[in-house]
């Protein structure tokens, strides 16, 4: 008997992709409206380049081979809106451009498109542009309305985010309310906790995103902060949590790229062990890699591992003699 | 040696016989032993394109793949480490067409790399001081050449049964091929990497840089690329071929 895997996500639903990928994009209308709030038209203008240049790499690439026609699914829409969300408002504006090549053209198609992806194209998107330009990814601006916007940028930067005053065991210096607003240095979308927390519920509400990977992912981080904590000793370990939780990306990493359909496991089990290495690695290049955000590099390096983890669950699952219902 | 004929005679005349089906007409066919008279010099020029091209042991049999895609960065470094190899590679399949039908079966792969340090240890000498920069950028894949897969798979597959003159021949046709993938590769990394071609800064590309083709994850991609179009130019080739031998037989 032969058979034949069909692309992933494997889960029959009345839903259609374009559908999945409308409601993916209202949950990310915060996010751009955040971007805008703090960055101005600058932010506006960076995210429609990613959206618009995500959508030319995907129409060119299906018309040159000949393939269905897929820009009407609206996934490479959101792939841009996801890449911009996670770039400084001070990178140039070519930086999108490259970005969405990236994932849109390398891979994505490449790799045979929509659902046969091995990586998440955004977020390898992100850590091309990381590799390739530290420089220009690692430096983020403080948000202010003052951005010109299409001039550059020199006058804006600051290095100092909260990851790297965790880095070097200072306590940040920005307020709570601070961080749940995402007033801070920092990605344009990705800053704003209660924002991304809210967008994230509505998403589980639409059953488009599962507890398990987040929950995992964030506990792991959450548990190593308190055990050990790079805040100093002073500020307590609820302090050390949180900073460690809202910095960065790793909220919107968690809830909106760890959860992609295509690329995370489906089984219960698998999801919580694909968290809990996401949430592992994290920690680790955070605390001894040469780039502050570990994230990106984490959810990564895990991305090939959905299958075997699924195949692992599905292998514990028939030891215990139970019957493969894995959606209940 | 050819009297000592085996099993692995067999399986190389076999292998021999099918590369001759894909590549072109039987009488053709570059055979390692061909048994009275020595090889003719179109069967040597067949076998010197074929380790270059469909059987080029980089873009086509995915050997040695850790040292292209660590040197690979500058074009010095490639060429470096394509002399070096190029020269081992003639000079190991001298060695193994002699011997290695006389040595146990157990003892081969150990003796023949023994060899092959002999071999590779001179010439990192003699690059260390002519070249100790570009020796030293190369690092631990110079000395790695003796290690190489290269020319135990030449030893297993060809140089068992082979005359002098056709296993000097392939293997300097695979030490070409080596050399073009790993050039190809070198001169497209450095260029887009740094802008610079043989440590020269090129013309109009002062101030380019994009460093992701200078680390490990770009040399795999432009690799990637690269056995694509080979890929892509074999199966036109292929399809072509078929398409004649369809026509001849209407």
């Amino acid at each position: 008997m032969r058979l034949v895997v069909g692309a992933s996500p494997h889960i029959h639903h009345e839903e259609n992709i374009t559908i999945m990928m409308g409601d993916m994009l209202v949950a990310l209308i915060p996010m751009v409206v955040m971007a805008g709030v703090y960055y101005g038209m600058r932010a506006l203008l960076l995210i429609a380049i990613s959206m618009v240049s995500s959508l030319a790499f995907e129409y060119v690439y299906t018309r040159i081979y000949g393939k269905i026609a897929t820009i009407g699914d609206l996934s490479a829409v959101v792939t841009g809106v996801i890449i911009a969300c996670n770039l400084p408002a001070t990178v140039p504006l070519w930086f999108p451009v490259a970005g969405a090549f990236f994932a849109i053209i390398i891979v994505k198609q490449l790799f045979g498109g929509i659902g046969r992806n091995v990586f998440n194209p955004a977020l390898a998107a992100i850590v091309f542009l990381t590799v390739t330009w530290p420089g220009i990814m690692s430096v983020f601006p403080l948000p202010s309305k003052a951005l010109s916007i299409f001039g550059s940028q020199e006058g804006y930067t600051t290095n100092e985010t909260v990851l790297s005053s965790l880095r070097q065991g200072l306590l940040p210096n920005v307020s709570y309310g601070e961080l749940f607003w995402g007033s801070r240095a920092g990605c344009m979308g990705t800053c704003a906790a209660l924002v991304i927390l809210i967008a994230a519920l509505y998403l589980f509400y639409r059953r488009l995103i599962n507890w398990q990977i987040p929950v995992a992912f964030l506990g792991t981080v959450a548990l190593f902060a308190c055990i050990f904590p790079r805040t100093p000793a002073s500020a307590g370990r609820p302090a050390a949590v949180l900073y460690e939780l809202l910095s960065g990306s790793l909220l919107f990493i968690a809830l909106f790229m760890a959860t992609d359909p295509a690329t995370g496991p489906i089984s219960a089990f698998g999801r919580l062990a694909y968290g809990v290495l996401c949430g592992l690695l994290t920690v680790l290049i955070r605390r001894l890699g040469v780039f502050p955000e570990g994230a990106y590099f984490a959810l990564l390096l895990v991305n090939p591992f959905s299958m075997p983890l699924d195949r692992l669950a599905w292998k514990l699952k028939v030891k215990k003699g139970e019957l493969l219902d894995e959606r209940k | 040696m050819n009297e000592n004929s085996g099993d692995l005679n067999e399986k190389a005349a076999l292998e021999e016989s099918a590369q001759a089906e894909a590549t072109g007409p039987a009488e053709g066919a570059v055979s390692p032993q061909a048994a009275g008279e020595g090889p003719t010099a179109s069967e040597l020029l067949a076998l010197l394109r074929r380790g270059i091209t469909a059987r080029n042991p980089v873009l086509v049999r995915a050997l040695a793949l850790a040292p292209v895609l660590f040197v690979s960065t500058t074009l010095k470094n490639g060429l470096l480490l394509a002399g070096v190899t190029l020269i081992v590679l003639i000079l190991m399949s001298i060695v193994s067409s002699l011997i290695y039908t006389r040595i146990p079966a157990y003892l081969r792969a150990a003796l023949l790399t023994l060899i092959a340090a002999a071999f590779v240890t001179p010439l990192c000498m003699l690059s260390n001081t002519a070249a100790p920069n570009v020796a030293a950028s190369v690092g631990i894949f110079l000395p790695l050449v003796a290690v190489n897969g290269i020319f135990l798979s030449r030893a297993e597959h060809f140089d068992g049964d082979a005359r002098l003159l056709p296993a000097v021949i392939d293997g300097a046709a695979n030490g070409l091929g080596f050399a073009l993938a790993i050039i190809l590769l070198s001169v497209i990394r450095e260029v887009l990497g740094s802008g610079m071609l043989y440590g020269r800064v090129l013309p109009g590309m002062q101030n380019f840089s994009f460093s992701f083709a200078l680390m490990p994850a770009g040399g795999l991609f432009a690799l990637a690329f690269l056995i694509a179009i080979v890929q892509f130019a074999r199966q036109n080739r292929q399809r072509k071929e078929q398409k004649s031998a369809g026509r001849d037989r209407d």
